[in-house]
């Protein structure tokens, strides 16, 4: 089973999300955004920090890909390796690594809190994200 | 999932979801729509959607949708809120992350039949001459007071860089600057994001369009508008870019906290908000504000390098007039009549157009025997007031998800096909193109044919694309 899996949206891009347990699923979502706007990166000579605090866990999946399109607009970078170090429900560190956007696919606008939800399942943890597009 | 028995029908065209359909509903939830329309929406979930938005605080009379209704997030695509000014909320999530999407319409004066030979040449030079595509720049930068003056003046501004006319913001909501835009209200990270970006058309559903007029409907008031039978015109759709879309982000993430304080609860998390009247409500309608004054920056740029690319290849005689400029996703302070009573009021547009009729004063001194146009080209009646809090739809509506069109449509046989159909399409990703292939959006004739049976616009010219720039 794939990490991630487009659903059914008239209008905008709703997928699922999967992994081993919740750093892992935070991971993959990234990597399922990434994949989604961009082609893999040539080189992997950029590496960034990124400390967030909010209010629950939801929001700090939201706030994370949010903090991932606005570097990778305004950077011009696209990442590849995502490393969540510590995850709380309220606060994430991670280190994400990647390299200068070689081809772009698709502008998504944000990660929205629409029919958002994160839950626990037999294989780990499973997300459900509607980004706008 | 809201089945068709959960509906009545109030008069012809008119359509309600009472307010016993769910306990949290504070009003009715209306939909524009023909029964063929009401059927559709049934298919997904634009009308819980809709629901939903019923239960916000201050939402007054209904919660409103126009017959392009679709699935959203938070409202449905074609959604009309419509606020308390002093008990109601404004939401982030219900204005949409690309604020103030709008279309821009010019008209040349020339016929088709004189240009058509040229018009892949145009279409080609068009292509070069206005970016597009996936996180494309243009060559326009703005920063610090620059970036400030844009935010808070909007096309204005524009227009005094020597972008346009001053007679194209006569012909523009809000005469292009939304009032209360307040540039300490954006962030750094968006005016990062929207330093390069003014002059710049986008991707996904944004286009421009070269078009003939296919029929009038109304000769006086097309005459009014200037639009004849045949005529070339020009469609710019695009919207506030990446500054935007950082706006909307920034408080939808900035509201989750104080609306818990506040003591608000939504159904669905995007519908996040905050009292019109708090500081936190303050902040994001100057925000919002900035956001739309850039958008129509950037239309106005876009029509300014329209302009030069038609002279290029036309000759002399492509002029460009701008017959209006209209956004779909805004907040807006209007003023209706409710219960025989004056009300301010805080109006939400998630992809649906304002569409005052004759005699408003909002509608531009040119246009004020007739009220003002809106997509299609229709102009608003006098019962949209009432009925619909001066909105109309903002275009056919999504039927298809993207990925289903994907599945079932090949962008280069597209493209084949329409050029066939007399459609000449110049598009910057196969895949971009098969998302926004016809077949994905519904029966557009429907769609007005709704509006106009509900008595709130009317039909005044239909145009058919004959060149498409797709980012």
């Amino acid at each position: 089973m794939s990490f991630f899996e487009r659903v059914e949206h008239t209008a905008d891009l709703a997928v699922v999300v999967r992994g081993g347990d919740l750093p892992v699923l935070f991971a993959n979502a990234a990597r399922a955004l990434f994949q989604m706007m961009t082609e893999s990166p040539a080189a992997r000579d950029r590496t960034r920090e990124i400390a967030l605090e909010s209010v629950d866990l939801e929001s700090l999946l939201v706030d994370w890909l949010n903090e991932l399109i606005y570097l990778h607009e305004v950077e011009g970078e696209t990442y590849a390796d995502f490393r969540v170090n510590a995850l709380s429900p309220t606060t994430l560190t991670a280190t994400v690594t990647g390299g200068a956007t070689t081809r772009k696919l698709k502008t998504i606008k944000a990660a929205t809190y629409h029919d958002l939800t994160i839950t626990e399942t037999e294989a780990g943890a499973e997300a459900h994200i509607v980004f706008d597009v | 999932m809201i089945t068709l028995t959960d509906v009545q029908q109030i008069e012809e065209c008119v359509y309600e979801i009472p307010r016993s359909y769910r306990d949290d509903m504070r009003v009715p939830a209306r939909l524009i729509a023909d029964e063929a329309i009401l059927e559709a929406a049934s298919h997904d979930r634009g009308l819980e959607q809709l629901v939903n938005t019923a239960c916000m605080p201050g939402i007054t009379k209904y919660a409103l949708a126009m017959p392009d209704i679709h699935q959203g997030y938070g409202p449905p695509i074609g959604g009309v809120l419509a606020m308390d000014e002093e008990t109601g909320v404004i939401s982030p999530g219900a204005t949409g992350y690309d604020i103030n999407c709008g279309v821009r319409l010019l008209a040349s004066d020339l016929s088709f039949g004189s240009v058509k030979p040229r018009i892949e040449a145009l279409v080609d030079a068009l292509f070069a001459g206005v970016p597009s595509g996936v996180g494309r720049g243009g060559e326009l930068h703005f920063e610090g007071d620059r970036l400030n003056m844009l935010l808070e003046r909007g096309a204005q501004y524009a227009v005094e860089l020597g972008y346009g006319l001053p007679d194209d913001l006569a012909h523009t909501e809000e005469r292009g600057c939304l009032a209360g835009a307040r540039a300490d209200a954006v962030s750094q990270a968006a005016k990062k994001r929207g330093s390069g970006q003014c002059g710049t058309l986008g991707s996904g559903n944004h286009f421009i369009e070269i078009g003939r007029v296919a029929e009038i409907f109304d000769e006086a008031t097309a005459r009014v508008f200037g639009l004849f039978k045949g005529q070339l015109v020009v469609w710019i759709h695009s919207g506030s870019r990446g500054l935007g879309h950082q706006v909307c982000t920034d408080y939808v993430r900035g509201f989750q906290q104080p609306m818990r304080e506040y003591g608000i609860t939504v159904p669905d998390r995007e519908l996040v908000c905050a009292p019109f009247t708090s500081p936190e409500g303050q902040g994001y309608f100057s925000a919002m504000a900035c956001a739309a004054n850039y958008a129509w920056a950037n239309r106005q740029v876009m029509a300014h390098l329209a302009r030069k690319v038609f002279l290029d290849v036309l000759g002399e005689d492509a002029h460009l007039r701008q017959v209006y400029d209209v956004t779909h996703n805004i907040v807006k302070r209007e003023t209706y009549e409710v219960d025989g009573q004056p009300r301010k009021l805080i109006i939400h547009r998630k992809g649906a157009t304002r569409c005052f009729p004759a005699g408003h004063a909002d509608v531009p001194e040119a246009y004020r025997e007739v009220g003002h146009p809106a997509s299609y080209v229709l102009v608003g009646l006098p019962a949209a007031l009432e009925k619909t809090f001066g909105s109309s739809c903002h275009g056919a509506g999504r039927v298809m998800s993207r990925s289903a069109a994907i599945k079932q449509v090949q962008g280069k046989e597209l493209q084949q096909r329409l050029r066939k159909q007399g459609v000449y399409v110049h598009g910057g990703s196969w895949e971009g193109l098969a998302e926004e292939a016809p077949e994905a959006y519904k029966d557009i004739d429907r769609v007005v044919q709704a509006m106009e049976c509900a008595g709130v616009a009317k039909r005044v010219a239909k145009m058919v694309p004959v060149g498409v720039i797709k980012g």
